[in-house]
């Protein structure tokens, strides 16, 4: 009883402090301080998001389908990377630096190659959102496997188990946290990259429908869509975290909540 | 006779370090023996050995007769910690050595769960491991352990890491078990007075590299041990046991 309460109050503080910017916000135009035309108030920017709602939703349709086509293949190529890395040492030895490295080309600098590349479609962006979610999962999950528990796998060949058992009972499941810490890490950069890769040069996706208000000076309707964007951001995240307590129903047991000690049986 | 383990002068070194050197121990059906000695005399080594997990430098293991050294999978090992899952239910986790067996999900917990009153664990099944006390996680581990073989099973420190009471309480309740499942055991310890509790017979173990200094067999049966560790006869054993150690 006593930790709701004090689950609520801590949720408050946050809900405070957005309010009072958005009250700070609105008094700045209200009052004019900020010349209107340049700052839309709160009220006028859910104004704009209500009017091109619809259009909005068509935007972020491709956006996020970008997004997830980027991430799954992201996820699948960093899982199978980091599987080859752990299963063969050369490989490690010969792939380790060069993901490294990939890692410090920033993704503002190559989005414009590969839209020059790869052209208008959905491919650069797709191939962007990949090689953003490629790192983090690939490294995350090596670590993982690199990291087990040397008695666990001991353990498991006492027990004769084979490679891919000790793969399937102990290294997958022992890097999932990994796993999910680097999706979440992800999945919000994959959004704000497939934007970005739109901005540079597109038919339709959110950062499309930004270039174009930008263009008309609409600028109530350019802060509609950077909410939107940080909404979808939030949303893929609790996304996560809902799947990663489906998928890991072990973390959110309270210790010793029962069986206790009854060793006088 | 043949015995139903056996070690024939096992040696093992890493590099130019050897661990242990010529090692020859032997247990019958049913026993219950402790190999006793002071840290880095090279035990848990010797159990990697048997376990097949190393292959020793020179020597064999036999078990039942047929020479198995080098081979996993035939002798059932529970290592220093209690090594459960944590991603794995109770159930899950005991059964694990049926389904590396290659016995399909749902048999193996059918088959693990109807152990569970057994060694006291019932209505543990569904919870994870971290909801466990100590002494429940242990016995989880026997269990474990057991399924994995009924043949022989080998116990490196399994009540270490357990307080004092509860280690007292899980020593009776170990007795009793292995009284009801006749499980042939080795087991590791460096606590002389969890030797001579729990052992039939105690080899000990000293020096680097490890050897087998002599073996000592307790007279009082395992069946008749209430109250042992106050008797004059207990008191001799520890006597004896610690003199050969300080040598």
């Amino acid at each position: 009883m006593k930790r709701k309460s004090e689950n609520t109050t801590n949720n408050l503080y946050p809900v405070i402090s957005v309010l009072a910017i958005l009250a700070i916000w609105e008094g700045l135009s209200l009052f004019e301080i900020v010349p209107n035309f340049m700052l839309p108030s709160p009220a006028e920017t859910v104004k704009a998001f209500v009017h091109d709602f619809g259009l909005l939703m068509y935007h972020s349709r491709v956006t996020l389908a970008e997004t997830l086509v980027g991430t799954v293949t992201g996820i699948t190529i960093g899982f199978l990377a980091a599987c080859l890395m752990d299963r063969w040492e050369p490989a490690y030895k010969a792939m380790y630096p060069l993901i490294v490295l990939t890692q410090t080309i920033p993704a503002v600098a190559i989005a414009p190659l590969l839209v020059l590349w790869f052209g208008y479609k959905m491919t650069p962006k797709i191939i962007l959102i990949v090689l953003i979610t490629f790192f983090p999962i690939a490294i995350g999950m090596l670590d993982g496997f690199r990291n087990v528990d040397r008695d666990g796998v001991n353990l498991m060949r006492s027990m004769g188990a084979s490679r891919w058992q000790i793969f399937r009972h102990l290294k997958f499941p022992s890097a999932l946290p990994n796993f999910f810490s680097g999706l979440r890490i992800t999945v919000a950069y994959a959004v704000v990259g497939a934007v970005l890769a739109e901005w540079l040069g597109g038919f339709a996706g959110l950062g499309v429908y930004m270039t174009r208000v930008k263009k008309s000076f609409a600028y109530d309707k350019m802060f509609a869509v950077i909410f939107l964007i940080s909404i979808i951001s939030l949303l893929l995240i609790w996304l996560v975290n809902a799947l990663q307590k489906k998928c890991m129903p072990w973390e959110r047991e309270e210790p010793e909540a029962a069986g206790g000690e009854t060793e006088d049986s | 006779m043949t015995h139903k383990l056996e070690t024939r002068d096992i040696s093992m070194s890493f590099g130019d370090r050897k661990i242990i050197e010529g090692i020859s121990i032997a247990v019958d059906q049913g026993e219950l023996v402790s190999l006793l000695g002071v840290s880095g005399s090279g035990k848990t080594t010797l159990f990697n050995c048997i376990s097949g997990i190393y292959r020793p430098t020179a020597g064999q293991v036999i078990l039942d007769g047929e020479d198995i050294t080098g081979t996993t999978g035939r002798i059932s090992y529970m290592l220093q910690k209690d090594l459960l899952f944590p991603y794995k239910t109770i159930v899950d986790n005991v059964a694990l050595p049926l389904i590396i067996r290659g016995m399909p999900a749902r048999r193996a917990r059918e088959r693990a769960a109807e152990h569970f009153d057994e060694f006291g664990l019932g209505g543990t099944e569904k919870l994870y491991p971290k909801q466990l006390s100590g002494g429940m996680r242990q016995r989880a581990a026997l269990l474990r352990t057991y399924l994995f073989s009924d043949n022989v099973a080998l116990l490196d420190e399994p009540f270490s890491a357990l307080d004092t009471i509860t280690k007292g309480k899980i020593h009776r309740w170990y007795l009793d078990v292995m009284e009801k499942i006749r499980l042939t055991t080795v087991f590791i310890t460096h606590d002389i007075n969890e030797a001579i509790l729990l052992s039939d017979r105690i080899y000990i173990m000293t020096g680097a590299p490890g050897q087998i200094r002599t073996e000592i067999r307790i007279r009082t049966p395992r069946g008749e041990r209430q109250e042992y560790d106050l008797t004059d006869e207990f008191m001799e054993y520890k006597r004896q046991i610690m003199h050969l150690l300080e040598q």
